[in-house]
């Protein structure tokens, strides 16, 4: 979905209304943070608006509003970067700036929910000193040297005398108990050979001349200054091995949340910790205290797994068309593999409570907000797409040879396409001769004959069955269509196996300087301010699939939808702008040129904004959808500093429709929510006709992060197939 | 700011562009943190980086539980779940441990880290961002840990492992001094500056002696790649048949640089259509001169396809040496050049910073050369100085392209940048 639809409302635009009446409108809001709370202050300033219906302060109105004002020199204040909010003081990360084991949590950097209760995890236990203990940890020393073995001597002496460096301890004061267990490891884990080639590279004296045991003890005491001492206990620094029983769930979920963050933290405070995959078993080395301290809270760690069953079925059928291919086991059990490794959830099969036949997923995971997320991307993955139609076109010049080259800038992918191999078909390119650019004119071999076929599908003469399945909305509601072309490469899937399966990505090099060239859209801006005033949209984007369980006894599909914002300066949402879109119908035409850098998409989109906007119609704005305005007061869209993002999972639409009878009625539909973007959109102009958006599209690490570049038109592009061919002739003749 | 009491009654989503950045030689430590500050730091950590070594760790943990779990489903499913479930260990037919495949997983404290490396380290936590702490990595060992001495600390348990210290792999190779991460400018003798001219001076001799020994396969090459498509090939067979560590051509610790190229020389006269061992040496060069070579010229998206391509599949690759020896900064320097001049996107260049950063990799001058040409052109648009020559063409003396290129984020973006060569340039000169 391309922003298009979207009306910024940047521009000061006219709009008529059914009275007649025409008003000039801005819709420049004040800047809020909290769109939907500050919406007095926006009354306010905009009642005076709807009064000034007088032609003369109509006309006044039109002159002033509709240009920005330059802003007199005098205004401008010189701050410094500090000053200006642009800078901050580089926070020191907490791990350099306190002692090392100072208030250490082990949960440091793992996002939980917050009534876990971190913090009581975090406090050491301290009774570990009674007499019972020491006993138990002196049985322990004696079980952990019956599994003493010898260095394996093949190392080399070098490798011997660093691996004897290691050993040296860093705090001199140790227990009698201490200093036994490293003379026994020097005694026992090394030759004499070795522990020469030791003292001589360290301390420059090869001692030929020592027997082992004194040799030993010149390391001990003269070298590393071990000095005993009776205030040292040997529970803080004997060091001993427990070996702790794990279930693999548990075992995946400290090792993969946050890359095991988990236990990295546990490995700060002085363990060493070893998980033995096949085994399901955690070894852990370390002093008794810290032995003590890794077990507790290991334990208290995992009493916040938690669990949720995911009825598998009900999810993939009330997220799939009517009339739609169902996802099938295989796919659904690559696809929770994929989702386990992105989310950080696991995973478990389960026979399904209802239906013997069927399997049920139990997800399992630190804290609730990673089993979310993992719905989320499931949903994400079911490719709810009812409203598109795609069509290939080949425009490729047959004259020259084609390849498949590998597609490998994954950083521009999401999270599922990323997974997967990609390829282009793209001419071969001669060592040394860079070509010419092709011939403007005849950069695209099109037919005219092709050409009206094309525009036959995307004027929506070949229908689907899936398009005849889609609700028809009430014809109250506007339908805007739009055609648009836009740069991009088209990828196929490198995999023999599977059914084939293609892509088509916007980001395409070589583009920025051409683009560079062209004028700004809507050129409003003085002259001089172009320096000064950042001359980018930004928006955020929302996309919702519907829970088809909430129509199920209907025979039609319900349209995704998206949800757009404007962004203010601090990156805050502005809510009062939102825009509801749901996407009817969306015919995609890819013409693939392999001779030229990128290939083309032509889209002919038809949507419907379910929202009108809200200076249009304050008092009631919203009225008709209480679920879109409970779901603004839920959600938090800040994206500045210090703000916080959270959409909430559903959003429940009233959707005016028309039955199959030809009567109206409003239905109800939930949407499930499925991801955001980012969106800072440029606007061009080329020919002087045709709208030009680059965009910067964020999608973060699942969505991935690309540019875009799409060429709107008009709308009379599909009138003929004179005008269909310019409009392809247009842009394929310079981009 | 400002801007609200200059546009009262207009949209207030318009942004001004900071000015004056400060100049980056002050206040360096008040710089904005990259990644956050300006925007989409909320959406998720887009731009959090693992190091190379780690998430190809991490996806052999992955793998090695996923291909539990298959084991598991197809022999009895439902006993072994259960087993999982009651925290019993699985284990093979004989009912032992199966010790001789068993992958570990190792957490253990840093190793204590020598005044040379630490200086080093702290130029890479500067520049690395707030990515991650660095030098933190588990290790993955068939080595079963309960073979060693209980009161081994775990650092002393990776000394036979393949793990890398922070610098790469050249370093092994003896007398002739090549710049490595671990030697640039910490020599006691030589100022830092000289220890960098000295460094470029190796460099130079060493490709110079490189070229001279691979000289009979680089003409086969000629003949060879005739197409990008050709190198692409190329490319793909020489990643696909470099040895893994425990294959590998075993370098004897003695033998010189000079003996090891005397070496490359004779067998490459001898068979000119092979890549002569060892990989982790002549790859890089191979690599290098085919995608700088004035006698491989592709266009530039072409080329940027083909460094893309070698550079994810080294970073994909389980086997580490591959991304260690060849993705080293000269492969860097190329891949910085490329990237600025299809994209223009200052994040793109932020991103490899950050990564070489993170991976252990530290620029050299050729890197200073690549990023002071951007930056200058860049600091031209941002301070609009409108007698001033561009160095790049391609950008447009012409407001707009400040329009295009700037906005907030890129700003910042652009700082960090900056931040990176200043603290760079301090560290060579």
């Amino acid at each position: 979905m391309l922003i298009r639809g979207v009306i910024p409302s940047r521009i000061i635009s006219t709009l008529r209304f059914n009275n007649g009446i025409r008003i000039y409108y801005s819709t420049g809001s004040e800047s809020n943070a909290d769109g939907l709370a500050g919406s007095d202050t926006l009354k306010q300033s905009d009642s005076t608006l709807e009064t000034t219906c007088d032609p003369v302060i109509e006309a006044m109105i039109s002159k002033t509003r509709g240009k920005k004002r330059k802003p007199s020199k005098a205004s401008f204040v010189v701050l410094n970067p500090t000053q200006a909010g642009l800078l901050r003081k580089r926070h020191i990360p907490s791990e350099f700036s306190k002692k090392n084991g100072e208030k250490l949590s082990i949960l440091e950097g793992i996002e939980l929910d917050k009534d876990m209760p971190s913090t009581k995890i975090a406090t050491r236990d301290n009774d570990i000193g009674d007499k019972s203990e020491t006993s138990k940890i002196l049985n322990e020393i004696e079980n952990s040297r019956k599994r003493l073995l010898v260095f394996a001597s093949t190392a080399s002496q070098g490798e011997a005398a660093k691996s004897i460096n290691y050993q040296k301890p860093t705090v001199k004061k140790m227990s009698q108990e201490r200093y036994d267990q490293l003379k026994y490891l020097l005694d026992t884990g090394y030759t004499v050979p070795q522990l020469r080639a030791y003292t001589k590279k360290y301390y420059n004296d090869s001692n030929n001349k020592l027997v082992k045991h004194d040799l030993i003890k010149k390391v001990l005491n003269d070298y590393w200054g071990c000095i005993v001492t009776k205030n040292v206990k040997e529970a803080d620094d004997v060091i001993i091995e427990r070996i702790i029983d794990i279930s693999t769930r548990d075992m995946y979920l400290l090792l993969l949340t946050n890359n095991g963050k988990i236990m990295h933290n546990l490995a700060r405070i002085g363990a060493t910790l070893a998980v033995v995959l096949d085994e399901n078993k955690i070894i852990v080395r370390g002093t008794s205290a810290i032995i003590k301290y890794v077990e507790v809270s290991l334990n208290k760690i995992l009493q916040n797994v938690v669990t949720e069953t995911m009825p598998i079925s009900d999810i993939i059928q009330f997220h799939t068309a009517k009339g739609a291919k169902l996802m099938t086991y295989d796919e659904t059990r690559d696809l929770t593999g994929l989702i386990q490794r992105v989310s950080g959830a696991f995973f478990e099969k389960v026979p399904s409570e209802n239906n013997q036949d069927s399997i049920d997923y139990t997800l399992a995971s630190l804290g609730r907000k990673r089993i979310e997320d993992a719905k989320k991307l499931f949903l994400w993955a079911m490719n709810y797409e009812c409203q598109l139609q795609e069509k290939f076109g080949n425009c490729t010049d047959p004259s020259l040879i084609y390849k498949n080259y590998p597609y490998t800038s994954n950083e521009c992918l999401d999270w599922i396409n990323r997974s997967k191999e990609w390829y282009r078909v793209q001419s071969v390119q001669a060592v040394n001769t860079i070509p010419d650019e092709p011939n403007t004119d005849t950069r695209l071999h099109l037919e005219n004959e092709t050409i009206e076929t094309y525009r036959n599908f995307l004027n929506g003469q070949e229908s689907s069955d899936l398009n005849t399945k889609m609700m028809k909305l009430s014809s109250k509601l506007l339908q805007n269509k739009t055609n648009s072309i836009t740069l991009g490469q088209i990828l196929r899937e490198n995999n023999v196996d599977k059914y084939n399966s293609y892509m088509f990505q916007p980001r395409i090099p070589q583009i920025t300087s051409k683009l560079l060239q062209l004028p700004l859209f809507d050129n409003v801006t003085p002259e001089n301010d172009l320096y000064s005033i950042d001359q980018h949209d930004y928006y955020v984007q929302m996309k919702f699939i519907p829970n088809l369980s909430s129509i199920s006894d209907e025979s039609f599909n319900a349209p995704p939808l998206e949800i757009w914002c404007e962004l203010d300066d601090n990156d805050n949402a502005i809510l009062t702008s939102a825009q509801c879109i749901l996407l009817m119908e969306q015919k995609r035409l890819f013409l693939e040129s392999g001779h030229l850098p990128h290939d083309y998409r032509i889209d002919r989109d038809t949507t419907v904004n379910l929202t009108e906007s809200f200076e249009l119609n304050q008092e009631n704005w919203l009225n008709d959808q209480p679920g879109l305005k409970e779901f603004f007061r839920k959600a938090k869209l800040k994206f500045g500093q210090g703000g916080k993002v959270e959409v909430p999972g559903q959003v429940k639409l009233s959707l005016p429709m028309v039955n199959s009878n030809g009567i109206d009625k409003v239905v109800d539909v939930n949407y499930d929510y499925i991801n955001i973007t980012y969106r800072r959109v440029l606007r061009l102009k080329y020919m002087d006709k045709y709208l030009v958006q680059f965009s910067d599209i964020n999608g973060g690490s699942r969505g991935g992060r690309y540019t875009q570049v799409d060429f709107v038109g008009d709308g009379s592009e599909l009138d003929s197939t004179e005008n269909l061919r310019n409009f392809i002739t247009d842009i394929s003749s310079n981009f | 700011m400002l801007r609200n009491t200059l546009f009262p009654s207009l949209r207030c989503s318009k942004r001004y562009l900071s000015r004056s950045l400060p100049a980056s030689n002050k206040d360096n430590n008040t710089f904005p943190k990259p990644n956050k500050g300006a925007n989409n730091g909320n959406i998720d950590d887009a731009s959090k980086m693992y190091s190379v070594q780690e998430s190809t760790m991490f996806t052999e943990i992955f793998e090695a539980i996923e291909k539990k779990f298959k084991k598991a489903e197809a022999n009895e499913p439902e006993m072994i779940d259960k087993f999982s479930k009651m925290g019993v260990d699985i284990k093979d037919n004989e009912g032992k441990p199966n010790t001789a495949k068993s992958l570990q997983v190792l957490f253990g404290a840093n190793r204590s880290i020598s005044k040379k490396d630490s200086r080093l380290l702290s130029f890479f936590r500067d520049t690395a961002g707030e990515n991650r702490e660095l030098n933190e990595s588990p290790t993955l060992t068939n080595d079963d840990i309960r073979k060693y001495p209980v009161s081994l600390l775990s650092s002393s348990l990776n000394v036979s492992e393949t793990k890398k210290d922070l610098n790469s792999t050249i370093s092994g190779l003896g007398k002739l001094e090549v710049p490595t991460a671990e030697n640039i400018g910490y020599s006691m003798n030589l100022t830092i500056k000289e220890q960098t001219l000295k460094n470029l001076e190796n460099k130079q001799k060493l490709r110079i002696a490189l070229d001279d020994a691979l000289s009979p396969h680089i003409e086969i090459m000629k003949q060879l790649i005739r197409t990008d498509y050709d190198a692409l090939e190329y490319v793909k067979n020489k990643i696909i048949s470099f040895p893994s560590k425990r294959e590998n051509y075993h370098m004897n610790k003695d033998i010189g640089l000079s003996e090891t190229i005397e070496e490359i020389k004779e067998n490459c006269s001898i068979r000119p259509n092979e890549l002569p061992s060892p990989g982790e040496i002549t790859l890089p060069h191979v690599i290098v001169t085919l995608l700088a070579s004035p006698d491989f010229v592709f266009s530039m998206d072409r080329k940027y396809n083909l460094i893309s391509y070698i550079y994810n599949e080294c970073k994909k690759s389980t086997n580490m040496e591959l991304y260690l020896s060849v993705c080293n900064v000269d492969f860097y320097n190329i891949l910085l050049q490329l990237s600025w001049d299809n994209f223009k996107e200052i994040n793109l260049l932020k991103q490899i910073i950050t990564e070489m950063s993170i991976n252990g990799i530290i620029g050299d001058i050729q890197t200073i050369e690549v990023l002071d040409n951007i930056v200058d052109d860049l600091r031209y648009l941002n301070d609009h100085m409108l007698d001033y020559e561009l160095k790049d063409p391609t950008i447009q003396k012409d407001k707009l392209s400040v329009n295009l290129l700037w906005c907030r984020e890129n700003s910042m973006s652009f700082s960090t940048v900056e931040n990176y060569l200043q603290k760079l340039k301090e560290s060579l000169t």
